[in-house]
């Protein structure tokens, strides 16, 4: 297993010029997914999806001086704890030895379950060729000894590529060096003890406002967390069914 | 769209970021309106209100990005909804199959081991049909994955599968072991499914996870019993079973309602195609415990087969709603 690595996502460095959206289209040979305008700002991707691994959001907001930009390139997180890996029926979706979640095209099967199981609406269904579809962390770039391309195509660093403990620890001395300045910058993911419901993002945020105005989850959890008490009361109601049909041949006699 | 709001605020020579700019608004369209009646004045006051509301508070106080939604609706066609039904029925007739044999009612057995075969062969072409390569369906049990309800799921069909074939085939005289794992496997397939949508990230399923698979297991119940009772089964037995069952269902129900609240999670059991979906299930299910009381099979098992379908259609269109309802993700 080589090193875990990841992305760190600054939001106060991204100026929205899309850079990383195109270098992932061209790099992966990703469809275009139309070109109708949404009137949002100037994001005209609108989210995640099978064909859009990097997605630059314009959320814009009034303050004494106008209107604000904040900007922000939401990825796959490919979370400590995944949901769709957890959820996948076939053992498609896997952890990387580079600590990422990859979906394998050639088991996929296209059962749409890892797309409600993600709790940011990162995977989707390509429906022309019916698999599920996501950013791979550039497996084939790191196998490569490259970078992904979209924090190689970057020009402010917004997006960093590198081992997660690097990260982490870049990520702490940005946020002191922000809140010296007055801007309420957190970390949006960055450990297992800040967001226990993903045990930790791999692909974490730095962001200046509250997430849910990036429209990410403010306390996201893996959908599998509480399964067992669900099959639990699964087998209470099976074996309730069972009683009701026994009960229903045995007693009241043939009326 | 609220930055063209602000962005009309700012046109109107209006600072928005001012609080007190409502107030200004109104001060200013009161005095170019000076000769109106006052009535008219306040009607127009209240309508420029209306026209910059959302002043800095709203803007920024606004729930997620343009209200888009934050997770992803499951991708699934309404074979899967179908599927519930098919399957549920499967699950719950291998189940009272087995109770019927147990008092040598052999010809109730036999009737609902047909059933069970059936709605297994028939559920499993709706799941193969709904993939995106339906080429690959094996692909499911090249691997158990105790982590994914769907491949526990897989296998909970199979096994219930293999055994409603042999059992069809086999007819033995009374319950015996292969009877009593059918029955086990039965059980399983009638409420796997509630397992299945409730560990989501889908809001409305997610909250009511452990509730959902009771309903499941309770809707199968009745719709197996209203299947019966359509068809002709004429027996004290399956009149037992039907109103119990449906009694079932419908407490269910209530407890799924109960689980979801009154809040944004909730909504799309109340609200819109799925709430007017889920309203008509539940009327049409009380209807069909009426018609069983009243002894009218037919029209019981009528009422309540279109009763399950609904119920299902219901909750799978309330959980596209959900997704697409950034508030259910983001504001609980």
């Amino acid at each position: 297993m080589s090193e875990t690595v990841g992305f760190l996502t600054d939001t106060t460095l991204c100026i929205g010029c899309k850079a990383c959206e195109v270098a992932c289209k061209q790099w992966n040979e990703l469809p275009d997914d139309g070109f109708a305008l949404t009137g949002h700002s100037y994001d005209n991707t609108t989210a995640l999806g099978a064909s859009t691994w990097r997605h630059v959001l314009f959320a814009e907001q009034s303050n004494a001086h106008g209107i604000a930009w904040k900007m922000m390139s939401d990825v796959c997180k490919h979370c400590d704890r995944a949901g769709c890996q957890e959820a996948c029926p076939t053992g498609a979706i896997v952890r990387t030895e580079h600590g990422s979640i990859y979906i394998q095209p050639d088991v996929c099967n296209g059962c749409g379950y890892c797309i409600p199981a993600c709790p940011f609406g990162v995977v989707a269904r390509r429906e022309d060729d019916g698999r599920a579809w996501k950013c791979t962390l550039c497996y084939d770039r790191l196998n490569g000894g490259l970078e992904p391309a979209c924090a190689k195509a970057c020009p402010t660093d917004s997006i960093e590529f590198g081992p997660l403990e690097r990260l982490r620890e870049k990520a702490t001395a940005r946020v002191t060096q922000l809140r010296e300045r007055g801007v309420r910058a957190t970390l949006y993911g960055d450990s297992a003890e800040s967001q226990p419901g993903t045990g930790g993002l791999h692909a974490f945020f730095l962001l200046d406002d509250r997430p849910e105005a990036f429209n990410l989850p403010p306390d996201p959890q893996v959908p599998t967390n509480g399964v067992g008490r669900s099959w639990l009361a699964a087998g209470i109601a099976a074996a309730a069914l069972g009683a009701i049909a026994i009960g229903a041949a045995l007693f009241g006699g043939n009326e | 769209m609220s930055e063209n709001l602000v962005a009309r605020a700012i046109e109107r020579g209006l600072d928005p970021n001012r609080s007190d700019s409502h107030a200004e608004a109104a001060e200013q369209d009161a005095h170019l309106v000076a000769a109106a009646p006052a009535a008219e004045i306040l009607a127009d006051a209240a309508a420029h209100h209306a026209d910059v509301a959302p002043t800095p508070a709203v803007t920024t106080e606004h729930v997620g990005y343009y209200d888009l939604p934050v997770v992803k609706p499951a991708p699934w066609k309404w074979f899967v909804p179908a599927y519930f039904y098919a399957g549920g029925v499967a699950g719950a007739s291998a189940v009272l199959r087995g109770a019927a044999l147990l008092v040598g009612d052999r010809r109730l057995a036999k009737r609902l081991s047909i059933i069970s075969a059936a709605g297994e062969a028939i559920g499993a072409a709706l799941l193969v049909a709904d993939l995106g390569k339906p080429q690959r369906f094996h692909h499911m049990i090249r691997v158990v994955r105790p982590t994914s309800p769907m491949n526990v799921g897989t296998w909970i069909l199979g096994a219930s599968t293999l055994l409603g074939a042999l059992e069809l085939v086999r007819q033995p005289k009374r319950l015996d072991a292969i009877g009593v794992a059918q029955m086990i496997t039965g059980g399983g397939l009638s409420t796997y499914t509630g397992v299945l949508i409730g560990n989501t990230a889908i809001p409305v399923w997610n909250r009511a996870r452990v509730v959902m698979p009771v309903l499941f297991g309770a809707s199968a119940g009745a719709a197996a019993a209203s299947l019966l009772e359509l068809t002709g089964a004429r027996s004290p037995l399956v009149r037992r079973f039907a109103l119990a069952t449906k009694t079932a269902e419908l407490a269910a129900a209530r407890a799924v309602e109960a689980r979801l609240g009154t809040g944004v999670v909730g909504a799309p059991l109340r609200e819109g195609r799925s709430g007017a979906m889920w309203r008509g299930a539940r009327w049409l299910q009380r209807a069909s415990l009426v018609a069983t009381t009243l002894r009218r099979p037919r029209i019981a098992g009528m009422l309540g087969t279109a009763a399950g379908v609904l119920t299902r259609l219901a909750i799978h269109e309330a959980g596209r709603a959900s997704a697409l309802d950034p508030r259910a993700t983001l504001e609980p």
